[in-house]
């Protein structure tokens, strides 16, 4: 298949709320009860269509343990797009992924596009952080927000569409297509400490 | 099917002696770990001329019903526990307060090994709570780090819980695992900068290529190094891994390493960045702990030669970003 535009897109957020899930059910369609934990980097990719292009997006699900945060710089960093991925039914997981936007609006590309998913919505029952709450969020930094359950299926295709929309759009809006031919990009081992040092995880409100 | 029973479900004479061969052949076997066991610093000391039988027997993979005895041995699992007061485990056990990392305890526990037997029942994951849990005290600098559970989790298939709590303690400090764990993962990277090299040396051919796509070890061998295998590989070929490992330490880990690569390279060398990772995970679903292991050992691999690395990685002018050209 010719494929017009390669983006590389990567999952970030606390350990747990179900990010290799996602990735899983989006691209293999398939959903694993007992998904184990994560403790290296997984790479999965899948071509789509948008509108009239092809787009095929290299997705990078990583792990979420706070120790494993300073490699994340690796992962976002040249990624154009990121699935910020929290569980609705632990409060803590959303406060992670409003640290993470403050780091990737500081350390990853400016031109990055962010969805919030807010996974495990078939768990509805047990929900500490109410919906609207997470939208008021998401609109306010300028990113989606999507209801997702990789159980289900729900919200799950929309939600990595919504992020290749997002990164189409900005395309088109700043006239040059962003250069994204490699976007797999390198991946450096770094020093965490240092990055440790940039940033401690900010709070909010 | 046909060759193992007649009609009636009976065994055949052919498999009736298969059976007792195989009986007479673990019993025997047995028999020689018993000996080693009951006269075990003739064997177990470096500088002992029968250390050598026991690392080659070690090496051909140690029987499953004395695997756990043999293992607790190898990690001096006992002088490890007389090392620390008395009843230290019970006391972690029964404190009240939890450690700050708790919830990242317990969010994994349930989500390892989850298909085996001793895991997916209670008892199971509340021995691999206390001895995390227990641990997270003893040393407060690692806590709890994503991998450790799979390594417990192994220990726990063997001993008991105590048991393998102190297999735990020596791992960590004997081996020198901390540092895999620790705020930084330091050890990671370092270990990751020596594959990388070491591939550069013994798969020239094969790093060019990875080198070409930008595919380097921390793509695809974070977790080797960070669960010893057990995430990844098959449990059978984890075990012989160990088996040495917990004799020989570290370097069999570059070993196994390589010698992954020097089977399988045909079967990745024309594959894109995009297949790599799938290529190699799909290899480690179905390798042959023999022959991996086997084509482990003859690759020479000098204790000198690693040391080097180590340096070279040490005195790197800047040991933030690694060349890995």
């Amino acid at each position: 298949m010719e494929v017009d535009r390669e983006f590389k897109i990567v999952t970030l957020g606390e350990g747990r709320v179900g990010k290799t899930s996602l990735a899983m059910r989006y691209v293999r369609g398939q959903f694993n009860e007992k998904e184990q934990s994560t403790t290296n980097a997984n790479f999965l990719e899948k071509n789509i269509r948008i509108n009239e292009t092809s787009i095929k997006l290299n997705i990078w699900d990583t792990a979420g343990q706070e120790r494993f945060r300073a490699l994340a710089p690796n992962y976002y960093r040249e990624a154009k797009g990121a699935l910020l991925v929290y569980d609705i039914t632990d409060k803590e997981s959303f406060w992670k992924v409003v640290s993470w936007v403050e780091e990737l609006k500081m350390q990853a590309d400016k031109d990055i596009s962010f969805v919030i998913a807010g996974n495990k919505c078939d768990l509805e029952l047990d929900r500490q952080i109410p919906k609207e709450q997470a939208i008021a969020y998401a609109k306010q930094i300028g990113a989606a927000h999507y209801s997702t359950s990789a159980k289900s299926g729900m919200g799950v295709n929309e939600c990595f569409e919504e992020i290749a929309k997002l990164i189409l759009d900005k395309e088109s809006r700043s006239g040059s297509p962003i250069r994204s031919s490699k976007a797999r990009s390198r991946v450096i081992v770094k020093n965490q400490e240092e990055v440790v040092k940039k940033k401690k995880s900010g709070g909010c409100c | 099917m046909i060759d193992y029973i007649d009609r009636p479900r009976f065994l055949s004479d052919q498999t009736k002696r298969d059976i007792s061969s195989a009986q007479t052949k673990a019993a025997a076997q047995i028999k020689i770990w018993d000996h080693m066991l009951s006269n075990w610093s003739d064997y177990s000391n470096y500088s002992t001329p029968k250390y050598k039988i026991l690392k080659q027997r070690c090496r051909k993979g140690i029987p499953s019903n004395v695997r756990g005895r043999v293992w607790f041995m190898l990690c001096k699992g006992l002088e490890v526990q007389n090392s620390y007061p008395h009843h230290l485990y019970f006391r972690l056990c029964n404190r009240e307060e939890d450690p700050p990392c708790m919830l990242d305890i317990t969010k994994d526990v349930s989500r390892t090994f989850p298909e085996h037997f001793l895991f997916v029942r209670q008892g199971g994951q509340q021995s691999l709570t206390n001895i995390l849990r227990a641990y997270a005290f003893l040393d407060p600098e690692i806590g709890y780090c994503q991998g450790m559970a799979y390594i417990v989790g192994v220990f726990l298939m063997h001993v008991d819980e105590e048991s393998a709590f102190w297999m735990l303690v020596s791992f960590m400090y004997n081996y020198q695992m901390r540092g895999y764990y620790m705020q930084g993962m330091a050890k990671v990277y370092q270990s990751l900068y020596k594959a990388n090299y070491l591939l550069k040396l013994h798969e020239p051919a094969l790093w060019k290529k990875f080198a070409k796509s930008e595919f380097y070890p921390q793509i695809y061998a974070m977790q080797w190094f960070m669960t010893l295998f057990t995430f990844s590989f098959n449990i059978d070929t984890v075990l012989r891994i160990w088996d040495c490992f917990l004799l020989e330490g570290p370097k069999i880990l570059f070993r196994v390493f390589l010698s992954f690569f020097k089977l399988h390279k045909n079967d990745l060398i024309n594959l894109s960045f995009e297949n790599l990772l799938a290529g190699i995970r799909r290899i480690e679903t179905s390798l042959d702990a023999d022959l991996l292991l086997r084509a482990a050992f003859n690759i020479t691999l000098s204790r000198k030669e690693l040391l080097q690395i180590d340096r070279e990685y040490q005195n790197a002018p800047n040991p933030v970003l690694i060349n890995w050209k």
